[in-house]
């Protein structure tokens, strides 16, 4: 892993057109500003895995869990 | 065409039904065409979102606003670009269920919306601004 000391309104550029940013450090607290090409996905770390775990789960959904959720679901509406 | 499926072994599916995941889902990165279809349960409010290739890849579907009648997807400019976005009437919002085998269990994914251009069926899972929504949302309001 490279790393690299930043200060405040310091940046980093990654390739060409990334440039991350910091914008503000305060105690344990950093404001980092991502400015990158709409292909380029940027998330929080741990939405990103909370999503990917929801969705690994759901397609392990069993059928027969399936069969009566549909009337169960409009009797509880 | 015939697909096969999970919930209905093989079926024939058309092309109005299929949907296009640039990008893929997180997870399922590498799969890319999936087809919308109806689920069998009368007027029950979901769907199947079913992998082209893969039968045993299938998301159930539903509304996030049938789960909280006042959702509002605030997401990413950018997000909404990648699906060639050019009005709102284009938006068809849906939420991925998990279904357990209690189904008092089951979960809404309210945090990471699948967002369908009704104009040229490309798709993406975006991420909500909004940290007020989690990825597990009750799907039954309990008590």
């Amino acid at each position: 892993m490279l790393i690299l000391a930043r200060k405040e309104n310091q940046s980093i550029m990654i390739g060409e057109d990334i440039e991350i940013s910091i914008l503000n450090i305060k105690g344990d607290h950093v404001k980092i500003g991502i400015d990158a090409p709409s292909d380029v996905k940027v998330y929080r770390k741990e939405v990103f895995e909370e999503i990917q775990a929801a969705n690994i789960e759901a397609v392990k959904t069993d059928l027969n869990a399936v069969k009566n959720i549909g009337t169960l679901f409009k009797n509880k509406k | 065409m015939v697909i096969e499926t999970k919930a209905f072994g093989k079926i024939e599916v058309s092309e109005k039904q299929k949907i296009y995941f640039e990008q893929g889902i997180l997870g399922f990165e590498d799969i890319h065409f999936f087809y919308l279809l109806d689920f069998p349960e009368g007027d029950a409010p979901f769907f199947w979102l079913q992998s082209e290739d893969y039968p045993e890849i299938a998301f159930i579907l539903i509304s996030p606003d049938v789960v909280v009648p006042d959702y509002k997807l605030v997401a990413d400019a950018k997000e909404y670009e990648a699906i060639d976005i050019t009005n709102d009437n284009e938006i068809l919002v849906f939420s991925i269920v998990t279904i357990y085998d209690n189904p008092e269990n089951s979960t809404v994914n309210m945090l990471g919306p699948i967002v369908i251009n009704k104009r040229n069926k490309k798709a993406r899972q975006m991420i909500s601004l909004d940290d007020k929504y989690t990825v597990r949302h009750p799907l039954i309001k309990k008590g």
